[in-house]
């Protein structure tokens, strides 16, 4: 607790550091399903061991590398078998920690926690991450903070200033910062790249007079941590990622003092690889030299950079009439009339004639056939690629897998074996498809499990760009934000208004919206499958939880849902009756089970009146007078009392329609005060109709 | 020599009612005349004019307001007063710009400054600034004073609560993106991610005063011109020109060709780190009051502690950081501290006056105590009377 006499004692002092090696996302299946994500090459060399290397060299003792179970064997045999297992102990040591349970980041840090490994600051790294930046530096600024702001900054995270359209900055990452003015201190950050607007709370701006706003800073994913990091990790299970760290460590700032500090990186490189796209790019950037001393030539000694820019190793072998452009990588063999852009072509790799390579990383082993042409593609080891194939933007090969001759591919990703769960893809039979891969083939598509991912499900309509390695960048750099809606949301032409009922045009997608589409759908299927309405209203109910609307909105929206799909595109009041008595007979389990209470069933009828005054705006006058065959034929099937109709009646303020409604609320007086039996009352619901 | 000014038209407001010093208004019977280290505030701007090099100004009064020649010939400027019908057109002041339409000149910037502004900016500077930019429009910024929070306000108890302001400017060149009163935001400050991504980096700033000094463009003038509804240069026209910057609404819209122009032109702030104060409120009266004498040394010489109006004899009287009016009798003994004193005022003997306005005509008793005080005019208070953080003698004018 007392820095002070630590730094009398600094020449002892251990530099720790946390290599977080697993990504936890799906951008880089399949080619994580058969390698660890730290043992991916980047340019023929492992991530993991750019890490080590850039520890090693900043003096950094004590390296704890943490991954899954399932890649346990392969990391520690890596290690074992690398220089980096050859030092002393007090020089270098790694070790590596893996457990079944790792589901995000913060489970590795809980566990580092309980295993009380950590001394003091230490640095937080991810395994993509490829930097040459001083990481003394770095952690003597952190160190420095701890001292400016009394030990309370519990983190100091490291940004490069980057425009938010950089390159080597990921396109579904929107990562802006509020901070103090001399920015270093961080009073908010916005991560969520769904939202349209960014909001920073007034207070924030309030309190500290002179706020910087700044989004032109990306994270490099180098974070220096204090000791009590990891045990504030296991107090808040909830916490997945360092970023819910910071939200929690902001938000509550005023209770802890705690605070979280922000260090530029200004003269050196730091990107972080989470998808293929930055892959790809940084893979570029290394070849550029951007990262020296980390570069190509340093890892594998023999290759050197030649004078067009490009590499070529000892065991390379380039047909003079071959083109090799700049940033190039060739450790295998390039025939006559290949042309290779900032590419990479791995040891014992072949490109055959004629073949064009831009952006691709070639595995070792690869075999690139006559005449085909790849683009922005990864080709993992063993792979073979036969004659005249193209290969688009962003096709990812994982090991072993055989496509062409003479097939088009673009944006596909494709392993050796079938996958093995049956449900989610249509080759099942561990036949690869000749067809679509060509005759030669040994390939089978794979797709993303969508529900793996934990929030694809939730943001489907709202994610407008999932990074996509090999589309337009043109798309990327702008999709967050599509043109549509850009302006004032009143303007908005929405196609919806005829669904909607006039209703105003919906201002943003938020849960109440999206959760209304869902149900409509749920009662379309329901109406036209004839689904059993139990299953709809399991439906409906978990669609309630996910998007955390009250039951009151249920009611309301199912009322809405069944009106909108009903009147469509009807013109006439008899064709809606005609298919709003069809539709709310196959519903009518769902509309019973809702409105069993009074309460419930009031709900109900003021969202017909309120839909009906809506309607009222751009719709015939037949379909208006329906509303009191809506509300009997409800009542004649029980879903409403006659008691909820009239108290409502009384409150009800749209007069128009309330004309409309005196035929049947006159009867229902009438009916109330006789107490009425419901023999004669199928007669009036038919005399009702063809007075209409 | 200060540059040609010939393509600017320097406009005053003054013809506000002083809503919020309504008392103090009532002594001088309009707000531009309020007297501020025995000066009229109107005299403040007009010499921040002369200072940037203009020769001549437009000065928007109210009706019955009649112009004080001694302003003019003190600054040797010419001054053109435009009387507006204050009771008819209390519609704020781009309506106030509306009203002198026939009065601007064509294809001239507009530099419009507020008749309550005590300040030692050089307002050459914004002239210079809205040139070399060709801004749309120019607004000027300057800290809020600290004086403003650091004593309570003379007639309550209350800390003064300062008027606070949202500007977002880009860092660097200091363009405006995002203008409002702090009290119009909800709970949050909401950028769209397009603009935060389209600027990058951004500076918000809350401690900074609109010193309702504004350059502006031809076209800005124009903006205003046209846009009858528009009410309040601030709050209404102000924001909507900001938001303009970054709406390309209008360049679909084809029916009018100018606004393409409007839109193009970008707005921008200068920050200056000079003292400015906005006289509006009573507060900001005692603070003007009190700082004229150290920031304007030309106009008030000899660094004595007091400001006086004309020769005020006082025998044996302690008086420190005070404004004292004319025909002022004092009486032996008593004490007058960082205080207002108007014109006629009477003070007994042994009397104490401490943080506090006392407007003119007062009479005050032997051995009164008045300590962070409001008295309004021609108050009286008896032999040994104390009055603390309170207001007395206020006209009920306002209620009725």
């Amino acid at each position: 607790m007392a820095p002070r006499d630590k730094t009398d004692i600094k020449a002892n002092e251990v530099l720790q550091a946390v290599v977080l090696a697993e990504t936890f996302s799906p951008k880089f299946q399949p080619l994580t399903e058969m390698m660890p994500f730290a043992l991916l090459p980047l340019l023929g060399r492992p991530l993991l061991d750019y890490n080590l290397d850039l520890l090693y060299s900043n003096g950094f003792q004590e390296v704890y590398v943490f991954c899954h179970s399932r890649n346990a064997d392969r990391v520690k045999e890596f290690v074992r078998t690398s220089k980096w297992s050859s030092f002393p102990p007090t020089r270098f040591v790694v070790n590596v920690i893996s457990a079944e349970n790792y589901v995000a980041p913060g489970d590795m840090i809980r566990d580092l926690d309980g295993k009380a490994y950590i001394r003091e600051n230490f640095l937080l790294i991810e395994a993509g991450v490829i930097t040459n930046t001083d990481l003394r530096q770095l952690m003597e600024a952190h160190k420095n903070n701890q001292v400016i702001s009394n030990d309370k900054n519990l983190m100091t995270i490291t940004v490069r200033k980057m425009a938010p359209d950089h390159l080597t900055r990921s396109p579904d990452e929107h990562f802006a910062l509020v901070l103090d003015p001399s920015c270093k201190i961080l009073y908010a950050h916005f991560n969520e790249h769904l939202n349209k607007n960014m909001s920073i709370p007034l207070k924030v701006s309030l309190a500290n007079g002179r706020v910087s706003i700044r989004a032109d800073l990306a994270q490099t994913k180098l974070v220096f941590c204090s000791k009590h990091v990891p045990a504030i990790f296991s107090d808040n299970f909830d916490y997945q990622h360092t970023n819910d760290f910071v939200k929690g460590i902001i938000e509550h700032e005023d209770i802890m003092g705690n605070s979280i500090y922000i260090h530029e990186v200004t003269e050196s490189y730091a990107a972080c690889i989470t998808n293929m796209t930055l892959y790809s790019r940084i893979a570029i950037d290394v070849a550029k030299r951007w990262t020296y001393p980390y570069t190509i030539d340093m890892y594998i000694r023999d290759c050197h950079p030649q004078r067009g820019g490009y590499y070529v190793s000892s065991a390379g072998r380039i047909h003079p009439s071959a083109h090799v452009g700049q940033f190039s990588v060739v450790l295998g063999q390039v025939a006559d009339g290949a042309r290779i852009t900032k590419s990479f072509v791995g040891e014992g790799s072949s490109v055959g004639k004629n073949v064009c390579l831009d952006e691709v990383t070639l595995g070792k082993n690869v075999r690139i056939e006559e005449g085909c042409k790849l683009t922005k593609c990864f080709v993992a080891d063993d792979c073979v690629v036969f004659k005249d194939s193209t290969l688009l933007a962003g096709c990812i090969l994982s090991p072993g897998v055989k496509v062409g001759p003479n097939v088009d591919l673009k944006q596909l990703r494709l392993q050796s074996v079938p996958l093995e769960d049956g449900l989610s893809g249509d080759v099942v039979d561990g036949v690869p498809d000749a067809a679509k891969f060509g005759k030669s083939c040994l390939a089978f598509e794979y797709t993303e499990d969508e529900d793996s991912d934990g929030d694809s499900d939730e943001s489907d309509d709202l994610v407008l760009i999932e990074e996509r390695w090999g589309t337009e960048d043109g798309k990327l750099s702008d999709g967050f934000c599509s043109q549509e809606e850009d302006n004032d949301d009143d303007e908005d032409d929405n196609d919806d208004d005829v669904l909607d009922g006039g209703e105003s045009p919906l201002l943003s997608l938020d849960d109440t919206d999206l959760f209304f589409k869902e149900v409509v759908e749920s009662l379309q299927r329901g109406i036209e499958e004839n689904i059993k309405p139990a299953n709809l209203i399991l439906e409906i109910n978990s669609s309630k939880h996910a998007y955390n609307v009250t039951i009151t909105d249920v009611i309301e929206l199912t009322t809405r849902a069944l009106l909108t799909i009903c009147v469509g595109e009807k013109k006439t009041g008899a064709q809606f009756m005609a298919v709003f008595r069809k539709g709310s007979t196959q519903i009518y389990g769902i509309l019973k089970n809702y409105m069993k209470k009074e309460d419930s069933q009031r709900v109900c009828v003021e969202e017909i009146g309120r839909f009906y005054t809506s309607l009222r705006a751009n719709c015939d006058e037949s379909l208006i007078k329906t509303i009191q065959n809506v509300l009997n034929f409800l009542y004649q099937r029980d879903v409403i009392s006659e008691d909820v109709v009239l108290e409502w009646f009384e409150d009800y303020e749209d007069k128009e329609t309330a004309a409309h409604l005196k035929q049947f609320i006159e009867w229902l007086q009438q009916d109330s005060s006789e107490e009425g039996d419901t023999d004669d009352s199928s007669e009036n619901d038919d005399g009702d109709e063809e007075s209409n | 020599m200060h540059p040609n000014m010939n393509d600017f038209q320097a406009v005053v407001l003054a013809a506000g009612k002083g809503s919020r010093i309504t008392d103090l208004v009532s002594c001088d019977e309009f707000k531009c005349n309020v007297q501020i280290g025995n000066r009229p505030m109107l005299f403040y701007p007009l010499r921040n004019l002369k200072n940037a090099g203009f020769k001549e100004a437009t000065v928007i009064v109210p009706n019955k307001y009649r112009a004080d020649e001694n302003i003019a010939k003190e600054l040797q400027l010419h001054i053109d007063y435009v009387n507006v019908n204050v009771e008819l057109e209390d519609q704020g002041t781009a309506e106030s710009l509306r009203l002198i339409k026939d009065r601007l000149k064509p294809n001239r910037h507009v530099l419009l400054v507020s008749c309550d502004l005590i300040t030692d900016i050089d307002l050459s500077e914004l002239c210079v600034r809205q040139r070399v930019s060709d801004a749309l429009l120019t607004l000027l910024l300057a800290p809020l004073p600290t004086q403003l929070t650091e004593c309570a306000v003379p007639g309550s108890r209350k800390k003064f609560q300062p008027e606070c302001d949202i500007v977002v400017l880009q860092t660097g060149t200091q363009r405006l993106l995002k203008f409002g009163a702090a009290a119009d935001f909800a709970e949050n400050v909401t950028f769209r991610q397009k603009l935060v991504r389209q600027f990058p980096s951004m500076q918000l700033h809350s401690d900074q005063l609109d010193c309702h000094v504004y350059a502006l463009h031809p076209k800005a003038v124009e903006f205003v011109l046209t846009h009858k509804l528009l009410a309040t240069f601030k709050g209404e026209v102000l924001p909507k020109l900001v938001e303009k910057q970054f709406s390309k609404k209008d360049l679909r819209d084809e029916d009018r060709s100018k606004a393409d122009t409007l839109d193009t032109l970008k707005c921008y702030a200068l920050l200056s780190t000079s003292f400015a104060l906005r006289a509006n409120t009573l507060q900001a009266y005692k603070i003007a009051n009190g700082e004229v004498k150290n920031i304007f040394h030309d106009l008030f010489p000899g660094g004595s502690e007091n400001i006086f109006k004309e020769k005020t004899l006082l025998h044996k009287v302690q008086a420190k950081k005070s404004v004292i009016g004319a025909r002022v009798t004092i009486g032996t003994g008593s004490r007058v501290l960082s205080c207002v004193i108007q014109d006629d005022v009477v003070i007994g003997e042994g009397a104490l006056i401490q943080n506090s306005i006392v407007c003119r005509g007062c009479k005050l008793g032997k051995n009164v105590s008045v300590i962070n005080s409001f008295l309004g005019a021609r108050t009286q208070l008896g032999e040994g009377k104390g009055v603390t953080n309170e207001s007395v003698g206020i006209s009920s004018m306002e209620f009725e």
